[in-house]
């Protein structure tokens, strides 16, 4: 049973552990191979801060809530291990804040200690009205990307540093299933027009008395095209750019003047950070994640293609519940081939 | 009277901040700090500086409560603005967690710091040997920065600082006309204060950068304080203790003590001891009066003996004693105009 999966970012990485971990016991001959164009620090997941926080509303989707809380849920799991500091992993509070009150959002509950702020807490943010405080996570994947790649070399998987032209060149190599979690890219290999670039530019600062993460909300403006302020390990990261359908990954002049003068009126003290980077990404957007599967023939052969893409700006926030889910996908496609019984135990 | 000459002794967080507030309440001042050490070696730079008061059991509680609300609007307004990282001031939040339910619910300080409420379910099960506790967030004030940064502000305004061991007030007397003692442990040779005693505390300051919260033992105990660029692990309250050397079972202790509340401190890197003598007491003494020898006046105001709690009460009580300092300084210039009738 060969399986490759395609992408080394925080999707392709997780959804590689968490099949391996589940089903090479089970299945002896189960061969993995990684293909990708990008690896850590170069993907994607790198350029994010690591906040863990979906979106304000699910807009119906009861799935994604689900996945954001088993991802929620399995890294607090690991809060206590030893491992966790060589994951990136570690708890932050912080604010959301607001220019009228909003609803509550769908996370309320799977974070801790989830409040409204109270007048004496606006005070620090002059023009804001209304806010929430919580404690969340944070997982930056300068250091997760490189956990998942250590764990799974060491269980054999094998990676390979090369652009992927089709899922039939995959199938021509003898793959029998692909994972595909190219996540802004995808399109290259099956034309997807839902699928679509969020562009995103930071700027990494020292500012190390910055202890909050601090998110702030334009209803008009959309998701992350307010400043945003978060504290990581070694840096504090700015940002607020949200561009849809803007390809470019080079940095924006007028993106970084919007970013500095919106942070520095936010937390005055930033004018004395001093700024160690800046980086442009495209956050893989779309309606809904992408996670399905799909059988494709080729000759007389069909093959099995799971997608794991579309996660925009909340990859990391949800990333275990859905390798969780895509390797439920590929447990299915196990039992059809009867490499598995279907009573077989999940690990 | 030309310029009163104030001589403020020690240039701890109370010598700077009353050294301060005697320049701002009093223009007309010259304001002189002498003491034996500067930061970074005084008592307050080895305290991490968070404003959770200490209850003195001397002390009327609106007083206390005064000084604390006072202190910390103070340090928020800098927190807020673009001096706050040169200050070393900024907010942390956290949680207090108990063993045993403590006898008061709300202490009080609890509607001075910012969202305080009782921690949820969910949040204690990170504490399993803890039955109840409470979030909420304060503020940091780091040393050395913050006194650096006092001590900036003072020589602005002209405030002469020297090194100098003062070994009795008396020494003062024909160069200043008022004296402040600020001294804290070491007013207890000073001014032969029986009542003061040192605490020790001894804190592992750690670099762990990913460590964003507090998390403080009700006992007082344990605690771990994320400041700028390092964590402070404590600690200890050992009474009458007047050791400044580090114990290294003390250390491997403390350290111990920490990880089991949080497991990633074991990753902490470069650890640093330090030991402070918490210049304890059952009140602060805080009040002024005029010493007689020989026909000589010398009014002196004491502002010191703030054991564990320092920094929350700094500013408060730094005002109280500038306004004392004052009243002293008018009661000069009242005799004096008598003097030349």
């Amino acid at each position: 049973m060969r399986v490759a999966i395609i992408g080394a970012g925080v999707i392709g990485l997780s959804t590689a552990l968490r099949i391996h971990e589940q089903y090479h016991s089970l299945v002896p001959s189960l061969e993995m191979k990684i293909y990708a164009d990008r690896y850590t620090p170069h993907t994607t997941s790198d350029g994010a801060a690591g906040l863990w926080q979906p979106y304000l509303s699910d807009h119906g989707n009861l799935q994604e809530t689900l996945w954001n809380k088993e991802t929620f849920d399995y890294l607090l799991g690991h809060l206590g291990s030893p491992a966790a500091k060589e994951m990136g992993l570690f708890l932050i509070s912080g604010y959301n804040l607001f220019t009228q009150p909003v609803p509550d959002p769908p996370w309320k509950n799977i974070v801790l200690g989830f409040r409204n702020l109270t007048p004496k807490e606006l005070e620090l943010f002059p023009g804001y009205s209304y806010g929430w405080f919580n404690t969340a996570l944070m997982l930056e994947c300068r250091k997760y990307l490189p956990w998942l790649t250590r764990r799974l070399t060491q269980r054999g998987v094998k990676f390979f540093h090369k652009k992927v032209g089709s899922f039939q060149e995959m199938f021509a190599q003898g793959m029998d299933v692909v994972i595909n979690c190219t996540g802004v890219r995808a399109g290259e290999l099956q034309p997807d027009p839902q699928l679509q670039p969020g562009r995103g530019q930071v700027i990494k600062v020292l500012a190390p008395w910055v202890k909050h993460f601090i998110i702030t909300h334009n209803m008009e403006s959309g998701i992350y095209n307010s400043p945003y302020v978060i504290p990581g390990s070694e840096f504090t990261v700015l940002g607020g750019i949200y561009q849809h359908g803007n390809w470019n990954e080079e940095n924006s002049a007028q993106d970084h003047k919007t970013i500095w003068e919106k942070c520095c009126r936010l937390l005055p003290a930033l004018q004395e950070a001093k700024i160690v980077e800046e980086w442009s990404g495209l956050r893989p957007a779309r309606p809904c994640v992408r996670l399905e599967r799909e059988t494709i023939h080729h000759g007389h052969f069909q093959a099995e293609v799971i997608h794991n893409y579309g996660h925009g700006g909340f990859g990391i926030t949800i990333h275990w519940g859905c390798a969780m889910a895509a390797a439920r996908l590929f447990g299915t496609i196990l039992q059809e081939k009867k490499l598995i019984s279907p009573s077989q135990p999940r690990l | 009277m030309a310029a009163p000459r104030v001589a403020v002794v020690g240039a701890g967080v109370i010598g700077l901040s009353t050294a301060l507030c005697i320049t701002e309440t009093c223009p007309s001042c010259s304001v002189t700090i002498l003491s034996e050490q500067f930061s970074p070696n005084t008592t307050s730079d080895v305290a991490a500086g968070m404003l959770i008061p200490h209850t003195y059991p001397g002390t009327p509680i609106h007083v206390q409560k005064q000084w604390f609300k006072e202190t910390f609007t103070y340090l928020f307004a800098i927190s807020n603005s673009p001096e706050a990282s040169e200050a070393g001031i900024h907010l942390v939040s956290g949680w207090q967690v108990f063993k045993n339910t403590p006898k008061e619910e709300l202490p009080f300080w609890s509607d001075v710091v910012l969202g305080f409420r009782p921690m949820s379910e969910a949040e204690l099960q990170k504490f399993p040997q803890h039955r109840c506790g409470q979030a909420f967030t304060t503020l940091k004030c780091d040393c050395p920065p913050y006194l650096l940064w006092l001590e900036k502000r003072l020589k602005a305004t002209g405030v002469q600082m020297y090194t100098r061991k003062v070994a009795d007030l008396w020494e003062l007397h024909r160069e200043y006309h008022v004296v402040v003692n600020c001294a804290g442990i070491g007013a207890h040779q000073l001014v032969g204060d029986e009542k003061l005693f040192p605490v020790r505390g001894q804190v592992l300051k750690v670099h762990a950068p990913w460590v964003k919260n507090f998390i403080r033992d009700g006992d007082g105990l344990t605690y771990i304080y994320p400041g700028i660029h390092r964590v402070t692990l404590g600690g200890t309250r050992e009474k009458e203790n007047w050791s400044l050397t580090p114990d290294p079972g003390t250390t491997k202790d403390i350290f111990d003590r920490c990880c089991s509340f949080e497991p990633s401190l074991q990753g902490a890197q470069d650890i640093k001891v330090k030991v402070g003598l918490r210049p304890s007491r059952q009140c602060v003494r805080l009040q002024r009066e005029v010493w007689s020898q020989g026909g000589v006046k010398l009014p002196v105001v004491h502002n010191y003996g703030h054991g564990a709690g320092g920094f929350s009460v700094h500013r408060g009580t730094a005002k109280e004693a500038a306004h004392l300092v004052g009243e002293c300084i008018a009661a000069l210039q009242g005799s004096s105009l008598k003097a030349k009738l």
